[in-house]
């Protein structure tokens, strides 16, 4: 059975594989997100290692090179300080990469567990769970995401905390309701009945069952906690100077929207085309994930 | 005759390509007649149905063929002439009566609609003719029910309205696409009475299309047979059932249940319907057939026709 | 949100306050009693409706936001109706049209839409039609010598009910930007429902059945699809609207419009803690508000519900 299973698994990937595949704008969405992620890592590791591999310093403040509009030397311009916006904006994938990446893995890993819980054993504690799950999700997700940033201060691991901690909520449901269907099943009942410990029920039969519809949810997830970043940025909340941030980027270009428009049109494009990104790959996962949607 | 259809053939365009789904389809009614289309789902019946109606989906077409009504050519008709003849001179009801009425809508407001649609009537004369009509379908205290909405009522009492919708405008011909399919085995035998009350009481024809033979027999006066996009048999609903050619027809018959003949085990048609996209180039049937000849594979079958009867099939001994 | 938050003493007083100080302030604030005590207070104080006094202006918070609480709702309802007609217009647009290059064209539009950060999309406006074009003021609600005294704090309401013209045109101008700004994520979203909640529609038997009817394209598509459509549209604006408020929080700031959400972040950069709980509440009220409004104008449209909960 066990073999039965793990090849329906490969099949069902092969299937959602073929389907991203057949859809050019998913395979545009994904093929733009490795693109990020490998300049992301390039940039990072390169950094660490002493190296500028960007047309210059992101960080470097150079006053007599303030406003240069576009040309062939900064591609973008540069801003207030004198910095180049095209290496900014590069280094700037790395946090809005890591911060999403990061602030999914927080909401993701909690939310599934909780929902999964809560689903498994049902009673009250689901109620408790999922009453909680209510109450956050009562308030808009970005006002609460300030919140909690306003009682825990400013920073950058503080607004991945908050922006994970709100969007538990949908991860926990989804969980849940996948728990409550995939427990109605037989084997489930068999492997209970034999006397599998709980833990190891959700581990080994539960959870495989409910990766699709979370990976979808989770891609996303991505593109609403790097809008949501870029959002706590641009209010500053986020991350603090010298480091680039898009968010923070359009903060401090707004000052200079009439005499240097160019300072804010290129971070919000690369915010834009990130999360179009992950919509794009989202919304074609989803569709690889439901045939009804796929028919259309 | 009333409806004449002539070498129809529907194309459906789909992401493998062309696909034809009724080929070359030809049958006709008289004033006054129930004709049943009968075949196995898949066969192109309710593509036939639909065709005549104008109402394919947008991905299917009529490539070829005519469909005269009363003289006229539907296929050479515009959008806005076919609507003037739709629910009007040619109504229809469906196989699901549970989701062909809108549930936002009272059945009143459904019925209201086709009548103020196509006559003149006024609202207070058509709310007359309305409640007229669905005294004359079998709907106890219509002047309540026509207050409800279509989740209030029974499957049986759901379809007594559509036919009272597709009555609205004394239809010269009444297509019943699967009527009673949905429907309980009680529920379905006063459907088709109604039906055939109907064709008795307005002198409208009917084209049936049923799966089930039993239908056929209880209603019908002439029977075509449809297997893969074609017309495989035609004849009375007496020769049919009596004295059928066709070997297709003939599984058919086998296999419904007898109580006569408790003994046997239920006959069934080895092997499956081919799917529309791989319909042989020769007789469609031939893979499933016990009488079948390397000739059956070579060409497709003639229709072969005397004077009540055709068939197509080369095996079918019409001369005898 | 107090368990988490550091001393607001200090943050309001600064680095170097003597404890003395500290203490009298804490005292007068209320922040020495045990935490518990303190939830009770507040609670009871604000279902009589007072959310307490600013940290840093010593007002009430309630007098604060009720002053800038038109100019939110204003806003607000503003891009909801934008949003609303728009997106579904164009979504029905897009269902009907399935596959041309008008559905394309809207979808492409509407995932760009949901793409964008709106401050982003606020500022790029700015830029295109305030500073390029000159057409509309890039912030604030009225020209100052234009205000009204007095009334609703509605601004559009206060000057076209007393009939002044050239006041409201400058308010509607003010308000354009920001209103479209605020309007375009609930726009795209709309949209993508609509057409979805369509196209859905579209396929059922019923449809089929009122085509068979012989009724023309407007009669089905308008009456009998749309009514059936309109149940998950409902649900989507409702849901939207208090979204709305939220992004608000943005698109205030980027205009420099004098409602909540500028305000709001005013305060949450000084730690001015009262004002934010006032505010989440309020939002998070709202919120729950509209769910009920969707919940009862879903048994408005649908019979089904209606007769379920009465037989129920």
């Amino acid at each position: 059975m066990a073999e039965s299973t793990s090849a329906k698994r490969s099949s069902r990937l092969a299937d959602m594989w073929y389907s991203i595949y057949s859809n050019k704008a998913a395979l545009f969405g994904l093929g733009f997100i490795v693109f990020l992620i490998i300049t992301a890592l390039v940039v990072y590791f390169t950094q660490l290692l002493g190296i500028n591999i960007l047309p210059y310093d992101p960080n470097e403040t150079n006053m007599d090179k303030a406003f240069i509009a576009p040309c062939a030397e900064h591609w973008f311009g540069t801003d207030q300080l004198g910095r180049d916006i095209f290496s900014r904006v590069i280094d700037g994938t790395k946090i809005s990469l890591s911060v999403g990446v990061a602030a999914v893995a927080i909401s993701l890993s909690i939310g599934t567990i909780l929902g999964s819980i809560g689903g498994y054993f049902g009673g009250k504690l689901d109620n408790l769970i999922m009453r909680f799950m209510d109450v956050i999700l009562s308030v808009p997700s970005i006002l609460l995401a300030i919140a909690f940033m306003a009682a825990m201060g400013r920073g950058l691991d503080k607004a991945v905390l908050a922006i994970g901690l709100v969007s538990i909520p949908e991860y926990a449901r989804i969980a849940r309701s996948c728990v409550v269907s995939v427990k109605a099943n037989d084997y489930i009942q068999a492997a209970i009945v034999t006397g599998d410990s709980s833990a190891r029920i959700i581990l080994r039969h539960i959870l495989p069952n409910i990766t699709s519809p979370i990976v979808v949810r989770a891609t996303l997830g991505i593109s609403v906690a790097v809008l949501d970043t870029a959002a706590l940025g641009f209010l500053g909340l986020g991350v603090q100077p010298p480091f680039a941030e898009w968010g923070d980027m359009l903060a401090r270009s707004r000052s200079f929207i009439f005499s240097a428009p160019y300072t804010l049109i290129f971070p919000g494009l690369a915010i834009t085309l990130t999360v179009l990104a992950f919509n794009l790959l989202g919304d074609g996962l989803r569709d690889a994930l439901d045939p009804r949607s796929r028919r259309r | 005759m009333l409806l004449e259809v002539e070498h129809l053939t529907t194309e459906f365009t789909t992401r493998r390509g062309k696909v034809q789904a009724i080929r070359d389809v030809s049958f006709s009614i008289d004033k006054g007649e129930i004709l049943a289309l009968v075949g196995e789902s898949g066969s192109g019946k309710s593509v036939t149905s639909l065709s005549i109606m104008g109402l394919l989906s947008s991905n299917g077409k009529v490539v070829n063929g005519h469909i005269n009504f009363n003289g006229q050519d539907l296929t050479a008709m515009s959008e806005k002439q076919l609507r003037h003849i739709r629910g009007n001179r040619i109504s229809m009801i469906f196989q699901e009566p549970m989701t062909s009425l809108n549930p936002v809508f009272t059945v009143g407001d459904q019925i209201m609609e086709s009548i103020l649609h196509h006559t003149k009537l006024s609202k207070k004369e058509a709310y007359e003719k309305m409640i007229a009509l669905l005294e004359t379908v079998g709907i106890p205290n219509p002047t309540k029910r026509v207050k409800d909405y279509p989740h209030q009522l029974s499957g049986g009492m759901r379809q007594r309205i559509m036919i009272a919708i597709a009555m609205s405008c004394e239809p010269e011909l009444l297509i019943a696409d699967e009527p009673t399919t949905a429907l309980d085995v009680t529920i379905q035998a006063q459907i088709l009475d109604l039906i055939y009350r109907m064709r008795e009481q307005f002198n409208i024809s009917v084209l049936l299309i049923t799966h089930d033979l039993g239908v056929v027999a209880e209603a019908a006066d002439r029977v075509a047979v449809m297997y893969c996009g074609r017309i495989v048999e035609e004849g009375t609903t007496k020769e049919i059932l009596t004295d059928p050619r066709h070997p297709y027809t003939l599984g058919l018959l086998k296999s419904i249940p007898r109580l006569d003949d408790i003994s046997e085990r239920l006959y069934m048609i080895p092997g499956m319907v081919p799917p529309p996209e791989e319909v042989p180039p020769y007789c469609a049937f031939a893979d499933r057939c016990d009488r079948c000849t390397d000739e059956c594979r070579r060409d497709l079958p003639p229709l072969i026709t005397t004077e009540s009867r055709k068939v197509r099939c080369i095996h079918a001994n019409m001369g005898k | 949100m107090r368990v988490f938050s550091p001393d607001p003493s200090i943050i309001v007083l600064g680095q170097h306050a003597t404890t003395e100080k500290i203490n009298a302030w804490r005292t007068a604030m209320g922040l020495d009693k045990p935490i518990i005590t303190q939830y009770i207070d507040y609670m009871t104080a604000v279902l009589h409706g007072d959310f307490g006094l600013s940290y840093f202006t010593n007002t009430p918070v309630t007098a604060e936001l009720l002053a800038r609480l038109p100019a939110t709702i204003e806003l607000a309802v503003l891009a909801i109706i934008i949003a609303a007609t728009v997106g579904i217009f164009f979504g029905v647009l897009s269902a009907v049209k399935k596959n041309s290059w008008i559905d394309g064209l809207t979808m492409t539009t509407a995932l760009i839409g949901v793409s964008m950060p709106v401050f982003w999309l606020g500022m790029i406006l700015i830029i295109i039609f305030s500073g390029y074009f000159h057409l509309v003021p890039s912030g604030g609600r009225i020209d100052t010598l234009m205000r009204p005294m007095g009334g609703t704090g509605f601004y559009l309401w206060d000057t076209l009910s007393i009939g002044d013209f050239e006041a409201f045109f400058n308010a509607l101008q003010h308000a354009a930007l920001p209103a479209i700004t605020l309007a375009g994520y609930s726009m795209a979203i709309i949209t993508r429902m609509t057409r979805s909640s369509m196209l859905d529609v579209l396929h059922q038997d019923y449809i089929r059945t009122a085509r068979a009817k012989g009724l023309s394209p407007v009669q089905v598509i308008g009456r009998h699809a749309f009514r059936n459509a309109l149940l998950p549209i409902v649900t989507v604006v409702g849901l939207q609207f208090g979204s709305l408020l939220s992004g608000a929080v943005l698109t205030e700031t980027v205009f420099a419009w004098p409602g909540i959400g500028a305000y709001s972040v005013e305060c949450i950069l000084r730690s001015d803690f009262p004002v934010i709980q006032a505010v989440v509440l309020i939002v998070a009220t709202v919120f729950v508000l509209m769910n009920l409004i969707v919940d009862l104008l879903y048994a408005a449209l649908d019979p089904r519900v209606k007769y379920a909960t009465g037989e129920a």
